[in-house]
Order: C-alpha cells, then sequence, then structure tokens
C-alpha cells in the first residue's frame, strides 16, 4: 500500500476518534442539562412515587430532600394579634409584724381629698357590702421544663 | 355515634392539672362549665402526641423511625406533622433549633427521662466523644414523602422532637378543646402555654420564670394574652452531671454540646405556642444575637441573662426593672 494512502487513512482514523470523543463529551453534557432542567421542573412528585414503590419492596432509596422542596412553604414566626399586657394584679402589702390594726375606714365627705377644706367634718362611712368577686385562679407558670 | 356535649356557658375559669409526657400538665377553660368535656380531649392528645413522638417509649413511631435510619418509613400524619413543624422550626431559625440532635443529647448523658436521669449516663456513652455527634445540618437531610405519608432520616441521626413536639400537643390540645366546647381555653405543657377562642375577662394570666415548677410566687414577671402561645426555654432547669460535667438540654448544633449561655431564659409570646417555642429555643442558642434577631420578627420577648438582666422587647410589657436573682 502506497504510503500517502496510509497516512490518509491515519489521519481520517485520527478525525473520526476525536469527533467520536466530542459526540460522547456533547452527549453527556446535554444529558446533564436536560436532567437539571426536569428535576427543577417537576420536583417532588416523580420521585416520591418511585419512593413508595421501592419502599413496598424493601431498598432503601435516594430521593430529593423534602425539605429543599418544601421550604417555600414555611410561614414565619409571627406574633399574636395582640401583645402582652401586664398583669393588673394588685400590690398586696404584707402585713407587718405588731402592727396595730387598722382604724375604721373614714372616707372624707369632699369628692376631690387632694384639697380638703377644714370646714367640712369628716363622715363616718360604714363599710359597704361587696359581694365577693369570684376568685381568680393563681397565673399560669411558663418557666422552662 | 357519639353527641357533641354542649356548648359552654357561664362566666369562671375552671382549671385542671395533672402529669403526663413526664410533665406537668395544666388545663382551664372558661367558662369552666367546659371542663368535664375539656379534660378527656387534652388526655385524648397527649395521648397520641406521646405515642407518636416520644423518644423515651421503645413503641412510640418516632423510635421505630430512629431505628430504621437510611430507610423509608411510613408515618401516621399526627408524626408527620410533628416532624414538619421542627423541620419548620430548623429552617426559620437556620438550623438553631435542630430536630436532628438525638445522638448529641443521648451522647451528653440524657438516654431516657428526666425523671429517672439519677446517675451520670451509661459507662459506653460516657468514654464516647461528643464531638461523635456533629453532624452540623443533618436536618437537611431529612426525607417526607407525600403518598405514602413517609419519612427517611439519614444513617447516622437520631430524631429528638422533644420542645416542638410539646408545643405542638399544646396547640393541638386548645384547639381541640375549643374546637369540641366552643369554650376558651389555656392548655401548659411544662410551662409552654397554647391558648384558643376566646380569653376571659382581663386575658390568660401567666407568670414567667426560670422555672415552671417553681410556682407564680417566684422571681418573674406576671402578663396577660388574650391569645396565641407563650414559651419560656431555660438553661437554669433541666441540668444534670455526665462524665463530671454539667450539662443542660439546651444543644448547641454546631458543637453537639450544651449551649455556653448568654441568657438564662427567654420567654415569647407569640401566634401559636409552637412559634413561641421555636423561637424562645432559637434565642437561647442563638445568644448575643437573639435581641435583634426577635426584634426583627417583632416577637413580643423577655430576656434574662445570666446575671439576672432582664431585657424586654418588641412589645414585651415593661418589667419592674430589677434584676432577678
Amino acid at each position: 500500500m502506497p504510503r500517502t494512502a496510509s497516512n490518509a487513512r491515519d489521519a481520517a482514523v485520527a478525525r473520526l476518534g476525536r469527533l467520536n470523543r466530542w459526540l460522547i463529551a456533547g452527549s453527556v453534557v446535554i444529558t446533564g442539562v436536560l436532567t437539571d432542567a426536569a428535576a427543577q421542573a417537576f420536583p417532588g412528585h416523580t420521585i416520591t412515587r418511585r419512593a413508595a414503590s421501592l419502599a413496598t419492596s424493601g431498598q432503601a432509596v435516594a430521593t430529593t430532600p423534602a425539605t429543599r422542596r418544601a421550604h417555600h412553604h414555611h410561614a414565619a414566626l409571627t406574633p399574636a394579634a395582640q401583645a402582652p399586657r401586664s398583669h393588673p394584679s394588685p400590690r398586696v402589702v404584707e402585713p407587718v409584724a405588731g402592727a396595730t390594726p387598722a382604724p375604721v375606714a373614714q372616707v372624707p365627705a369632699t369628692a376631690t381629698p387632694a384639697t380638703p377644706t377644714p370646714t367640712v367634718a369628716p363622715v363616718q362611712v360604714a363599710p359597704a357590702v361587696v359581694a365577693p368577686a369570684p376568685v381568680a385562679p393563681a397565673p399560669v407558670v411558663s418557666g422552662g421544663s | 355515634m357519639l353527641a357533641s356535649p354542649p356548648r359552654a356557658t357561664g362566666a369562671e375559669i375552671g382549671t385542671a392539672c395533672w402529669q403526663a409526657l413526664g410533665t406537668a400538665v395544666v388545663l382551664r377553660v372558661s367558662p369552666a362549665s367546659a371542663l368535664v368535656h375539656a379534660r378527656p380531649l387534652v388526655e385524648s392528645e397527649l395521648d397520641g402526641i406521646d405515642r407518636a413522638c416520644s423518644r423515651f417509649r421503645a413503641d412510640s413511631e418516632l423510635e421505630r423511625v430512629n431505628a430504621s435510619a437510611g430507610r423509608y418509613v411510613t408515618v401516621s400524619p399526627l408524626l408527620r406533622e410533628a416532624l414538619q413543624t421542627a423541620l419548620r422550626g430548623a429552617w426559620l431559625t437556620d438550623g438553631a433549633v435542630d430536630p436532628a440532635l438525638g445522638e448529641a443529647i443521648i451522647l451528653a448523658g440524657y438516654s431516657r427521662d428526666f425523671s429517672e436521669l439519677e446517675h451520670p449516663g451509661d459507662a459506653a456513652a460516657a468514654c464516647r466523644p461528643i464531638i461523635g455527634a456533629r453532624r452540623a445540618s443533618g436536618w437537611r437531610l431529612i426525607e417526607i414523602g407525600d403518598d405514602p405519608q413517609g419519612v427517611r432520616i439519614p444513617a447516622g441521626i437520631r430524631l429528638d422532637l422533644g420542645a416542638t413536639a410539646k408545643a405542638l400537643a399544646a396547640d393541638r390540645a386548645a384547639a381541640a378543646v375549643n374546637e369540641v366546647t366552643g369554650a376558651g381555653a389555656l392548655v401548659s405543657l411544662g410551662g409552654d402555654v397554647a391558648t384558643a377562642g376566646p380569653a376571659p375577662a382581663g386575658g390568660w394570666a401567666i407568670h414567667v420564670t426560670d422555672d415552671h415548677r417553681a410556682g407564680p410566687d417566684a422571681p418573674g414577671q406576671t402578663i396577660t394574652i388574650a391569645s396565641g402561645g407563650v414559651a419560656t426555654s431555660s438553661t437554669s432547669v433541666r441540668r444534670w452531671l455526665h462524665d463530671g460535667r454539667q450539662m443542660h438540654h439546651i444543644l448547641d448544633p454546631t458543637t453537639g454540646q450544651p449551649v455556653q449561655p448568654v441568657w438564662r431564659t427567654a420567654s415569647v409570646a407569640a401566634s401559636s405556642c409552637v412559634d413561641a417555642n421555636i423561637a424562645s429555643t432559637a434565642a437561647l442558642v442563638k445568644g448575643s444575637s437573639a435581641g435583634e434577631w426577635l426584634s426583627t420578627l417583632k416577637l413580643p420577648s423577655r430576656l434574662v441573662g445570666v446575671e439576672g438582666d432582664v431585657h424586654t422587647l418588641a412589645g414585651w410589657p415593661d418589667d419592674s426593672g430589677s434584676p432577678e436573682g
């Protein structure tokens, strides 16, 4: 066989080899791109069904983490409609040991005790009879547990 | 078919207290006449949560999932809801509230019900370094399927739904009481408080303090809420000795070890007990950045520093200003 023909054949084979490698590399890239596009377009359902069918056969399966596809649905932490308020419980004054009993209530007759008028004598008022208020339960305790 | 109970009427508040889920349960209803129907509803909810989410029951669904790490396991809707709640907490706190720390808490010596935790753990656990539990962000690998309702956790991870499951139970129980009886309801589980329905006049009174067992006279602050929930997390309770070290149950997910406390106690009011619990737990983990985080979320909060300094945020009513204990 002439040397030139042999060289031409070798060159053609080399070109075919390079073309083949480019085709293989291109197909790998295209496959990856299409797979990623499909995964983005159809998250969850197909994978989940595969998981379900494989689960019945007892095989371990690899699925897309559910949290990845579900995090968009996590509602933020939200405050209550109304902020908490201070408890309006009256201050309780502890009795002092040895103190004398409180005197009978004496209420000034005037409506403005801040400006007492000495011409009006204090009037002794009998304690009003008040129906017992319903006993409020002690606060529920929220603490570490 | 059971007849639905009559809609409760009246004004008084009824209270029932008992023990469940290893902690104290307080049920309050307004009016009090609803109490007889309310308590069985709460007991039923708590029993369901215990069967689904307890890591101290060998027969719980959670333990079945933990024992099947790496495999897909069909679960009940309740465990699925509890797991979704926990993962929501992890997402919203960037992992500060991590449901995948079950192995770390066991390695830290908390391997059984706290009431039984008299000894600092078994020898095998003590010999293992806690660093072995480090698997930060393992919760991101937890999978929840839609059909069937199954979950899969990665091998090497154990779930501990602890805090969020308890708060979820409180929310569900209060909602069930209100839905069935029409009464306003408050359910407290170890200090995690949920409400549903109309509040009594003046609101529900809640005293926040370090330890829910301390009682309403303990140092703290008393507030009222009209709706939603309140939760308090603290590093000053549930402590134990392990391997010569004092431990507590609030773990730093990045180290698997108890957090170095900046705040000893965090109380948060939110639209639900779950949200309040997620925020209060995360506040302890986030430490010095907790204040800004809670303020951004507009969650009324009360933080107590390790020295007893009190900080109120985002609409929480002012405290007396005096430091605590």
